[in-house]
């Protein structure tokens, strides 16, 4: 009798869940996820900045803050400076090669949209995605490209809501988009996260000439993110004598634990 | 019935807060920090103190919210829950037969080793990444050491709590009664 009750009492619940579920699928649920994840954006946030400057140990502002606070502020200053060159190096060559293309974007006129960070969850393959307080509402969609406060590429829109939207950190494998090394050969490929930690470029055959240090940015092909966004800096290149391709790991120039706020590039 | 009211909405709003408070705070602490399942700790919290109707409505209330933050399939988190939930108060009626830390203790990371197989598993289902099947990764296994510490340090802190709060359970050891 009692055994009955407790079975009883527990298919209710499990009824009430599938019922959640099965609503959902159909749709029904849809304004009410929607008004709830809009109404708990802001707060989400702001617990996500509160989050990020906890002073626990374990995360990367542990020891020697001063030091860290100037690297920091120094690598700002060279991602400007790089974002800087590098986008005076695209207009230049537009100006040479390509100014009678009136349909090509320099960088700079694209449409931005602010978001705010809410969530990280860990990826699957490695390191981890992002969540912001912006969506399909907000005309996102996925295959865009996210940039942060200096206009460096750090991922892509991977999956919209109606108001928040998943991003993909460039650093996270299968995260691929269409980039260019600024050498001498303007060396295309297809630029993929790799381990969760750095970008790799993988097929670039033995006759370019790639160097340590050089720029690497969005080529603007195949898809929605728009030419000369810088994505970071070549690290390391691999290459065999006997081998057909090498391959590069890319650096990016954006600490990712850092990140708050981000826009969302609309071409 | 005013006072009952009261109670479900509290409830309501704490589990809401915790679910919340695990999507954005949590996931933005440092890497060992952000292993703590504040969700899971409350769901196993009420069964334990409060009985299985806490427990499994903390679960849905929950699981109900992480399914609409995250991007993962729905269900995912509503459903992982509950059988969570369910398995320990199987465990919880079948094998532990008092309310002691051991037994607290033994529940928490039963409940954490269950919901971490279950979400790990689920999610090999829905979105396969294309690597190793989940058991022989080492983020699995290194997730599942952090949210079994957390969970254990959990459940000291809370009996302790409830058994210097309330007087109705002992911390550690069974004391004789008068009668004994």
């Amino acid at each position: 009798m009692i055994k009955d009750k407790k079975n009883k009492r527990l298919l209710i619940w499990a009824v009430v869940g599938g019922l959640l579920i099965f609503l959902h699928i159909l749709g029904a649920l849809r304004p009410l996820e929607d008004s709830l994840s809009a109404l708990i954006s802001p707060l989400a946030a702001r617990w996500q900045v509160r989050g990020l400057n906890s002073a626990l140990p374990g995360g990367e502002e542990e020891n020697i803050d001063d030091l860290r606070g100037r690297i920091n502020e120094l690598n700002k200053e060279l991602a400007v400076q790089l974002v800087a060159e590098s986008r005076y190096r695209e207009i230049e060559e537009e100006n040479q090669k390509l100014k009678n293309l009136l349909n090509f974007l320099d960088g700079q006129d694209y449409r931005t949209i602010g978001a705010a960070l809410i969530a990280r969850e860990e990826a699957a393959k490695g390191g981890y995605d992002l969540i912001i307080d912006r969506g399909a509402a907000d005309g996102l969609r996925t295959g865009l490209g996210v940039i942060n406060e200096e206009g460096i590429i750090i991922g892509l829109v991977k999956e919209v809501k109606k108001n928040t939207a998943e991003i993909c950190l460039i650093t996270t494998p299968d995260c691929r988009l269409a980039a260019t090394i600024q050498n001498e050969d303007r060396t295309q490929g297809i630029a993929d996260g790799d381990l969760g930690l750095t970008v790799k470029m993988e097929y670039i055959p033995q006759t370019e000439k790639i160097n340590l240090g050089d720029i690497v940015i969005s080529s603007g092909l195949g898809g929605d993110i728009p030419r000369g966004l810088v994505i970071g800096r070549v690290a390391q290149i691999r290459s065999e004598s006997n081998d057909v391709w090498q391959e590069a790991t890319i650096e990016p120039l954006v600490n990712f634990n850092d990140l708050t706020v981000v826009a969302v590039v609309i071409p | 019935m005013l006072k009952k009211i009261a109670q479900i909405i509290f409830f309501i709003i704490i589990v809401s807060l915790a679910a919340l408070a695990q999507f954005s705070f949590i996931s933005a602490l440092p890497s060992f920090w952000r292993y703590l399942n504040l969700p899971l700790i409350l769901i196993i919290f009420f069964l334990f103190f409060s009985g299985e109707r806490a427990a499994f409505g903390a679960a849905l209330i929950a699981g109900f919210w992480l399914d609409i933050l995250f991007f993962n399939f729905f269900g995912l988190r509503i459903i992982t829950l509950l059988v969570t939930a369910w398995l320990a108060q199987c465990l919880f009626l079948t094998w532990l037969t008092n309310r002691s830390l051991y037994s607290f203790l033994i529940l928490i990371l039963a409940a954490t080793l269950v919901y971490n197989f279950l979400t790990a598993f689920g999610l090999f289902l829905t979105a396969p990444d294309g690597t190793c099947f989940f058991l022989i990764k080492e983020s699995f296994w290194r997730g599942l050491v952090y949210q079994g510490a957390w969970s254990a340090l959990a459940a000291l802190l809370a009996f302790n709590l409830v058994s210097v709060l309330t007087r109705r359970f002992r911390p550690v050891f069974l004391e004789k009664g008068p009668g004994l």
